[in-house]
């Protein structure tokens, strides 16, 4: 396979990647205010 | 609906694990390029899909800017996201596949550089989104949202339109255009893979979303408890 077929495919799962930990860790943030509102 | 929602997941995961195998090993290789060409299979569901979630982000907006409704907000905001990430793959995967394809990785030609527009609006939108604190923010994106999308028929224009170094179109193209049916087959299979994981991270960020504006109100509502204690 072409070296460059090989990085598109990691690029595009990377990037992906990148954006489930972004929505990860605001999911995660928006727990703590939902959980700190209840107090 | 938790069932409902596994079984969604099981689907996309197998449509992903199928999109791939089509595009990497059934599809017939591209006689002029060689494997390279695979990066097509990525490259164009992709920006289709981008496309499709800028299209609900302008939806979203207009109706956001009718009704003043938080939902339409929430939609407006995830489906932005989404057109990005999609978008972002397409900009990143055009040089991967120019480079040996053109011998450059990139080029101002008009499809390129419309493309490159939209990523650039869309990025503005996600970042008056981020960081403006006034109550005003939805209002002013779903404003810039509507205006951005006008760049989006541009960019599927483009190649019709103007001589670009960007290939012609091979699906509704016209006359000459069109591709091996096999090929066909793996460009869709992936789309649908794409477009079927872009609506579950699409309703998981909007879910988000509309939990973000209930944390919120609930700030603001405090708020204004808090002043008119003070004030009696």
């Amino acid at each position: 396979m072409p070296r460059n077929l090989i990085l598109a495919y990691i690029a595009t799962w990377a990037i992906h990647g990148i954006y489930f930990i972004f929505l990860w860790r605001r999911h995660q943030r928006l727990k703590r205010e939902q959980e700190a509102l209840k107090k | 609906m938790k069932l409902a929602l596994v079984l969604f997941i099981a689907v996309t995961v197998a449509l992903l694990g199928y999109g791939y195998y089509q595009g990497m090993h059934a599809a017939p290789t591209e006689q002029t390029m060689g494997h390279i060409q695979r990066i097509f299979y990525y490259h164009v569901p992709s920006a289709w899909t981008s496309f499709i979630f800028f299209f609900i982000n302008f939806i979203a907006s207009i109706w956001y800017l009718a009704k003043r409704n938080l939902k339409a907000d929430a939609l407006a905001l995830a489906s932005a996201e989404m057109g990005v990430v999609f978008c972002t793959i397409v900009l990143v995967t055009g040089p991967l596949w120019a480079k040996p394809v053109w011998g450059i990785w990139w080029t101002w030609d008009a499809r390129l550089t419309t493309t490159l527009v939209l990523w650039l609006i869309y990025v503005s939108y996600l970042i008056l989104r981020r960081f403006s604190d006034s109550q005003q923010t939805p209002t002013l994106a779903a404003a810039l949202a509507i205006f951005g999308f006008l760049d989006v028929p541009i960019v599927y224009m483009s190649i019709r339109w103007w001589r670009t170094q960007h290939p012609q179109p091979v699906i509704a193209g016209g006359q000459g255009s069109g591709i091996d049916p096999e090929m066909r087959f793996a460009l869709f299979a992936n789309w649908a893979a794409f477009l079927a994981m872009a609506a579950l991270i699409t309703w998981f960020r909007y879910r988000l979303a509309i939990g973000e504006q209930q944390v919120e109100e609930e700030h603001r509502a405090r708020a204004l408890r808090s002043q008119l204690q003070e004030v009696r």
